[in-house]
């Protein structure tokens, strides 16, 4: 492209020179003429490469994406998480079963997977050990509508 | 009379009093007393997600502009102050720091354009009087020379302006390049999945095709307009004018068509996708109300809280995203139509003593600066239209 455009500047600026050098007279017009079909001829010049040769947009479009930053979803997943297991510690306070501590994972689909450590748990009326994995299960079910595959125990 | 209309006026203020305070006390009815214990674990968890995000590249990035400070406030500032409500981009502020960039650009390049009308107007009345004075070539002959000065001085000065663009150009990539991803992140946080699907790619075409397009195809077809409009001008029998012209149609049909595919693509999809994700959030914020018969809406509520705070951090980006593209073009933008106006000032006050193709040149000038004038906003419009679509992407309340 850089040769075309220098071409084309060096024909006008010939045909500029001759116009100032040559004397006056009959042949003039005719020197003209001939300036001027050159000129076209210049012009013209690049249009078979352009038309014979495939340019390639395509390289333009096939660099990288843009996505989103992993990182920081990961940090907003670990916000997320962490307040929903103060909310289930709460919940479960507010049904008599203190100190569960909860672990919430989220999966791709961004669906919670709850795991309950019963370690520390007190139970407030004697009631045995399976009743309370069962009671944890239901009161997550109903209240938070999270299913019961999706919710482990540890003791 | 009188004391009729005065008591008439007393009876009205007190019946404007009176549907205050109704109001007011409806007003406090229908406001729940807890709102403030949520309003803290609102900011709470906006503040947290907030300093998850990392200011520092964008500090580090606005530092490299040109138009340093936001009113000498940090990034993270500002982004607080959009979420507590107290930060308003006043209009009139930014208006005021515009016009202060356009003087201050008008009184410095004034001077450049001073040359040239000075080198013009010695053309003239050396050249144009060239049958009284000196010979037909001769007088040509200084024509060329004073030409060849102004077209020197012009040529360096649009030369300038072209690299500007280009980093004005480059800048806007890195921007979406860094401002991108958090959105994104955020879109995904809330659920909006719909809408990532569709403005992952588009901001993939405008960030690496567009610009791209725009850089090595649209700015190498502008400049050779410059050229030709430089070549046109030099002599009277070889006229160039319609090539010029094609070539700068040329560059606008390519920048046209990205930009309308584009636009119009982005726009249908995006409101689709915006639509369809509030329609399933706000499906399962129902669905969880009602599932929950006794508590009400306890994971709702909460629910809420999670979202909206998102939703909150996701738009004070957004906004701030849209000043870091306002600070990106502003002063290459408000150069190139202060020198495109002082062009088309020279070529006013030289028409009358001075020949034509001088005024010519000068008018094609300005005419293909108002091209890079163009790429720049139609890449900044294209930009805002995301950053606007993703601002209002999801928002359930």
């Amino acid at each position: 492209m850089g040769v075309w455009i220098a071409a084309v500047t060096g024909i006008v600026a010939l045909t500029l020179l001759v116009d100032i050098i040559l004397p006056e007279g009959e042949s003039n017009k005719y020197i003209k003429a001939v300036m001027s079909i050159l000129t076209t001829f210049v012009l013209i010049q690049p249009l078979p490469a352009v038309s014979s040769e495939n340019f390639d947009i395509a390289q333009y479009f096939e660099t990288e994406s843009v996505s989103a930053d992993a990182d920081l979803e990961y940090r907003l997943d670990g916000i997320k998480q962490e307040y929903w297991e103060n909310a289930i510690e709460k919940l479960l306070t507010n049904n008599n079963i203190e100190n569960a501590s909860i672990k919430v994972v989220l999966d791709e689909e961004k669906d919670f997977l709850v795991t309950v450590y019963l370690q520390n748990v007190v139970i407030a009326d004697n009631q045995n050990h399976i009743f309370i994995t069962k009671l944890i299960t239901q009161i997550l079910e109903e209240k938070l509508g999270i299913a019961a595959e999706r919710i482990d125990f540890y003791d | 009379m009188n004391k009729n209309i005065h008591n008439t006026s007393f009876l009205n203020k007190y019946k404007i009093i009176a549907v205050l305070c109704l109001l007011l006390l409806l007003a406090a009815f229908f406001f729940p007393t807890d709102v403030f214990a949520d309003d803290d674990e609102l900011t709470e968890l906006t503040e947290e997600q907030g300093n998850a995000i990392d200011w520092d590249e964008l500090e580090d990035f606005l530092e490299s502009l040109e138009t340093g400070d936001f009113q000498d406030k940090s990034l993270f500032e500002i982004f607080s102050g959009l979420i507590h409500g107290e930060y308003t981009v006043g209009s009139g502020d930014f208006s005021q720091y515009v016009f202060q960039i356009f003087f201050s650009r008008l009184a410095s390049s004034l001077p450049s354009i001073l040359t040239i009308v000075a080198v013009a107007a010695l053309c003239g009345l050396l050249a144009k009087n060239k049958s009284n004075i000196f010979g037909k070539s001769t007088g040509e002959l200084i024509f060329f020379v004073c030409f060849s000065v102004i077209i020197v001085t012009t040529l360096a000065y649009v030369w300038s302006y072209v690299e500007a663009t280009k980093k004005a150009l480059t800048q806007m990539k890195t921007l979406i390049n860094l401002v991108m991803p958090t959105l994104l992140a955020f879109m995904s946080a809330i659920g909006s999945k719909v809408a990532v699907a569709v403005y992952q790619p588009s901001v993939a075409l405008l960030a690496n095709g567009i610009i791209e397009i725009a850089c090595n195809v649209i700015m190498p077809l502008i400049i050779i307009s410059f050229v030709f409009s430089v070549i046109s001008n030099l002599s009277n029998d070889v006229r160039l004018d319609k090539i010029t012209t094609f070539f700068k149609n040329f560059a606008m049909a390519i920048f046209g068509i990205s930009f309308t595919i584009f636009s119009a693509f982005l726009s249908v999809q995006g409101i689709n996708a915006n639509v369809f994700d509030s329609i399933s959030l706000r499906a399962a914020k129902y669905a969880t109300k009602n599932y929950i018969p006794i508590v009400g809406g306890y994971l709702a509520e909460g629910l809420d809280l999670v979202l909206a705070s998102s939703i909150l951090v996701k738009n004070a980006f957004g906004v701030v995203a849209l000043l870091m593209l306002a600070a990106v073009i502003v002063f290459p933008v408000m150069e190139l139509v202060v020198f495109n106006l002082l062009m088309q000032l020279a070529a006013g006050i030289i028409e009358p003593i001075t020949d034509e193709r001088i005024v010519k040149f000068l008018t094609s000038v300005s005419k293909n600066l108002m091209l890079l004038v163009v790429l720049i906003l139609g890449v900044a419009l294209m930009f805002f239209i995301v950053i606007l679509l993703v601002i209002s992407t999801a928002n359930v309340f």
